[in-house]
């Protein structure tokens, strides 16, 4: 089922611009979040992109969504299932029918739960129907479909396997803004958050993300993100529930922001919150990473930037 | 600085719905869907009979029996002193508890699910700021601290690499644990049996770090602080060639993180319990209907195929004591096994990533109860 959110408040968001303006950062008005999550995947034969189905996905990620919304934040459009292509995440300066400006680049905050994987130099996100033969939504690197920030989008964060690969970092600054139209109009994303490798799903992980959701409040989001969503002990052999024989895998979160300088990046990553907010960034030249040294997931080998 | 032109959003809103309807065009590159078919009930139930730990038999009443009288530790109930642990994350300065936090009853009159909150500084802006805030009903077990610096332009070349070893960070933070926050020692599983050479000795210590590269190209990556985490766990002494069966874990974890300051002034950066509950054995369960190793194995394979997995390459089943909330909070104790379903290998390389497109990928997590419940309070087949 899919349920549609309102449409942003315009006059919020002009008071925030007016804020914006006048200071460095500021203790940020309510964000728009909006949620896209694909737990039941489509099998070709009726049309869809295949994919095996994660029931809990949608639940999982809403822990984060429902608590954006305890913290005063509008709940913005809460995407499950549907009819979920690449049209909401592409831009339309890649292709005219494209409609990130209606959906994903129309939140503050966003997060997109699918299957992922490591398409050479970038993410690769699967979609649950194609678009125009398209299945896979690839973002950063040599990849064009995604440029978010452009028009509005600040914070994204992608429940999604390979979603921040240690050798994919240098190219997913290329998805945080719009080179057609960010030149012009100053607007970039500011933060990336996901996964080196492999992440996992179940219950067990839920109140992960609703303290994502919480911690990023009173502290920077780049630690909550790593803080919370961090595992140490999943996979392990039955043998071995503490990892004692070394067969358990690590869930590896890490969190990624850009600046015209590495200062700038740094300084963004250590300090913004969901409630202070820097200007957008001026350039992207510099992109800087909160990690946890070699951390290692299943379906990669150790982060090692 | 950036103004962001709404007026430009608007129009852009205005014209959008032109294209709604719009077909969608023909792009350069296709990438088609690539379906994976389901693996059969034989297939699955081999690989859920492979992994389930070889503790779990045919029969298995008396294991069940056993681990329904967990040995536990004291609770946080009883030993968390919230004045205490004020008196240590903020010295004798104290800090103000919000009002409203001895009403431990919801206006229904049920027992109140949330937190309390202490803290120093102002939560929004780019100040110090202090926060410390654990359950109103300390049965939840949930108990949390941050302690977040001024917000400052940070120079990489200035960052400070933490100095402090694995083992320090570890006895560090297990102290604390135990002294501020009263979490028992014995429900905190023990460093592995280092006079054993077959165990991996590392301790459950993580190094966190930051990175990043300059415009000119300048890479860094700075080791910052130490993160120790404890999984609860609980004590039967099941035993194992190794003692790997002693140690079960249960419902609860900790996490610290700290930098040098944490071995001279006594500062934290952050600590973190969550969800270590007060327990007790679900009254319900009667090891008399323990499953049998068989029935387990049948009833989670047809569960994964019911959920349409799609690949799945690795499976692995380990023994937990799994706990049911109740509204007390207090939570009930159930033997269970934990499943993790992982469509991939451990490690690929670069080009078999690449080969994972439009595939599962996302590992998931479920468990299953070891023992039928009694009809009066089914929860069977809990899904993680």
């Amino acid at each position: 089922m899919e349920q549609k959110g309102k449409r942003a408040g315009y006059g919020k968001q002009t008071l925030l611009v007016l804020f914006l303006a006048s200071a460095v950062a500021v203790p940020a008005a309510a964000m728009e979040v909006k949620v896209f999550a694909i737990g039941d995947f489509v099998p070709s034969g009726s049309g869809g992109c295949g994919g095996g189905d994660r029931s809990h996905w949608p639940t999982m990620v809403d822990h984060w969504y429902d608590h954006m919304g305890v913290h005063g934040h509008t709940k913005d459009g809460q995407y499950t299932n549907g009819s979920m292509t690449i049209q909401r995440f592409c831009d339309p300066d890649w292709n005219g029918g494209c409609l990130d400006y209606l959906y994903v680049d129309e939140a503050s905050a966003a997060m997109i739960a699918t299957h992922g994987s490591d398409s050479g130099d970038h993410w690769a996100g699967t979609m649950r129907y194609p678009w125009g033969g398209h299945c896979a939504l690839d973002a950063g690197g040599t990849s064009d479909d995604m440029w978010v920030g452009d028009f509005d989008l600040e914070f994204i964060h992608l429940s999604s396997c390979y979603s921040a690969d240690d050798d994919n970092l240098p190219g997913i600054r290329h998805a945080m803004y719009d080179p057609v139209d960010s030149p012009n109009n100053g607007r970039r994303a500011h933060q990336w958050n996901g996964f080196h490798g492999l992440m996992w799903i179940g219950s067990r992980f839920d109140n992960d993300y609703k303290e994502f959701a919480h911690d990023a409040h009173s502290t920077s989001i780049s630690r909550s993100w790593v803080h919370n969503l961090y595992d140490d002990r999943v996979d392990c052999a039955g043998y071995d529930p503490w990892n004692w024989f070394g067969t358990c895998q690590e869930q590896c979160p890490v969190a990624y922001s850009i600046g015209p300088t590495g200062s700038s990046a740094l300084t963004r990553l250590v300090n913004e919150r969901y409630n202070y907010v820097y200007a957008d960034p001026t350039g992207n030249n510099g992109w800087a990473y909160r990690y946890i040294v070699a951390c290692d997931p299943s379906g990669e080998t150790a982060f090692s930037p | 600085m950036i103004i962001k032109n709404y007026l430009y959003n608007s129009l852009v809103m205005v014209f959008a719905g032109m294209f709604l309807v719009s077909a969608a065009p023909a792009m350069a590159k296709e990438d088609p869907p690539r379906d994976e078919p389901d693996p059969g009930y034989e297939e699955v139930y081999k690989l859920v009979g492979g992994s389930l730990p070889e503790i779990i038999k045919e029969d298995n009443k008396e294991l069940v029996s056993l681990l329904l009288k967990p040995p536990l530790g004291k609770p946080l109930r009883e030993a968390f002193n919230p004045d205490t642990a004020i008196k240590a994350l903020f010295g004798r300065a104290g800090a103000p508890i919000a009002p409203g936090c001895k009403q431990i009853y919801t206006p229904s009159g049920d027992i109140d699910p949330g937190e309390c909150q202490a803290s120093r500084g102002e939560e929004a802006g780019g100040g110090i700021y202090k926060e410390f805030r654990f359950s109103k009903n300390m049965s939840l077990g949930n108990i949390s601290f941050f302690d977040r610096p001024k917000a400052v332009e940070i120079d990489p070349g200035k960052l400070v690499p933490v100095r402090m070893t694995d083992q320090q960070a570890y006895d560090t933070a297990r102290k604390f644990l135990q002294n501020t926050f009263g979490l028992p020692v014995s429900e905190e599983t023990p460093a592995p049996p280092l006079a054993n050479k077959a165990v991996n000795l590392s301790l459950p210590v993580k190094t966190l770090a930051l990175g990043g590269v300059d415009r000119e190209g300048g890479k860094f990556n700075v080791p910052v602080e130490k993160m120790v985490i404890l999984q609860r766990g609980f004590n039967f002494r099941l035993g194992g060639t190794y003692g790997e069966y002693d140690w079960i874990p249960g419902p609860g974890k900790a996490m610290m993180v700290l930098d040098d300051r944490s071995l001279t002034s006594g500062g934290l950066r952050e600590v973190v319990v969550r969800g270590w509950h007060e327990v007790k054995a679900h009254p319900d369960a009667n090891p008399e209907f323990a499953k049998s190793r068989a029935m387990l194995s049948d009833e989670i394979t047809r569960d994964l195929l019911n959920e349409s997995t799609g690949r799945i390459s690795k499976l692995n089943c380990r023994l937990v004591l799994d706990s049911i909330p109740t509204p007390s909070g207090v939570g009930l104790l159930l033997p269970a096994v934990q499943v993790h379903v992982s469509p991939v290998p451990a490690d690929l390389s670069e080009d078999a990533q690449n080969a994972l497109a439009m595939k599962s990928t996302a590992g998931f997590v479920r468990t299953y109860n070891l023992v039928e419940l009694n009809e009066t309070n089914p929860k069977g087949g809990e899904m993680e």
